[in-house]
């Protein structure tokens, strides 16, 4: 099984950036999970694509922190 | 007039005394005038890390109280030609009982003698930490590649920009690099992404800090210190001297080293 596992590393840098996002927000694990899920709703009323391949995140730019919809737009 | 920084990190225990010690020591072995205070009153361990407890007379507290002069309380380093200062914590007294106007003044008075004034702030966020950090010009925040301390680091750099103190830079301390080439410790390149803020220095961890501890002597003294080697690098960028940073890949053989130095040494 350990083959499959994945490294520590990139555990601890996916939880690390959860409770960040949380503490810097001042929301719950909850209710930012919720955030997540209700942005990526209301992008893809509008943005025809699937839904995985949309990228709901929450990033910190100097002083600003910001939430970023990342997706491919398809070629028309 | 000189420049205050304190040395800072929210969680406990990630080496921010010994950065302390070793930034005021490779800074007056390079020739500039520093005062270190220990901020951490009740919980005093910079003179340690300095081997200058045996010479204590005064502390912090007893400037603030007025029982003797700022001067006297110095505890000057003989082996930097008095470039260096310690003015300590007093063990036997609560943080609560400095006030912040206090700490400024004594800052504000060093300030004027010394080139660098480095504060050397307590764990937590609560009034050490405050005033310790309001006293200052410029922060150094302290982390390990441990999510418990980035996550601590995050907090401080959070209140850091609250108290009007921009731009924190960071020292990723006690570095495993073997282990960050297996995945099994986060990247330094992720947690400056993380953070977002500026990395001055990633030190390794190594075994001689803790003898450096034992015989009180900076490790930035010993040329074969790995730990050292990576403090020195940040004294000279604290200095403005643009030096990439490196990583030090360890488990190098000594048949390697060995070698590697006659390669150098035919270029």
């Amino acid at each position: 099984m350990r083959l499959f596992k994945r490294k520590s590393a990139k555990v601890a840098k996916d939880r690390i950036s959860f409770v960040l996002d949380s503490d810097r927000l001042t929301l719950s694990p909850k209710q930012l999970d919720d955030l997540k899920k209700d942005f990526s709703k209301m992008v893809l009323k509008y943005i025809k694509i699937s839904e995985d391949d949309l990228n709901v995140s929450i990033k910190r730019e100097g002083k600003k922190t910001v939430i970023i919809a990342e997706f491919f737009l398809k070629q028309i | 007039m000189g420049k205050s920084i304190v040395i800072t990190s929210g969680k406990g225990g990630v080496g921010k005394t010994t950065i302390v010690g070793n930034i005021g020591a490779g800074l007056a072995s390079l020739g500039k005038t520093v005062a270190l205070i220990d901020v951490d009153i009740g919980l005093r361990n910079l003179d340690l890390i300095l081997g200058l407890e045996n010479r204590i007379v005064y502390n912090l507290m007893d400037v603030i109280d007025k029982t003797c002069k700022l001067s006297q309380a110095l505890v000057k380093d003989k082996r930097f030609k008095d470039n260096l200062v310690l003015l300590p914590a007093a063990q036997t007294r609560l943080k609560e009982e400095v006030k912040i106007e206090d700490l400024k003044w004594v800052v504000n008075d060093l300030k004027k003698k010394y080139d660098y004034v480095i504060l050397d702030s307590p764990a937590g966020i609560e009034h050490g930490f405050r005033m310790s950090t309001l006293s200052s010009d410029e922060a150094i925040i302290v982390t390990t590649p441990e999510i418990t301390a980035i996550r601590d680091a995050d907090r401080v750099i959070g209140l850091l920009e609250s108290m009007e103190i921009f731009d924190p830079q960071l020292i990723i301390n006690r570095v495993k690099y073997d282990m960050v080439k297996k995945g099994e410790m986060i990247h330094w390149k992720d947690i400056e992404e993380i953070l977002s803020i500026k990395v001055i220095g990633i030190v390794p961890e190594d075994p001689y800090i803790t003898i450096s501890t034992n015989i009180g002597e900076p490790a930035i003294l010993n040329d074969s210190s790995i730990g050292g080697r990576e403090l020195r690098n940040i004294v000279k960028r604290i200095l403005g001297e643009d030096i990439p940073l490196t990583i030090y890949q360890e488990k190098e053989s000594f048949i390697n080293r060995i070698s590697n130095f006659f390669k150098r040494e035919k270029k």
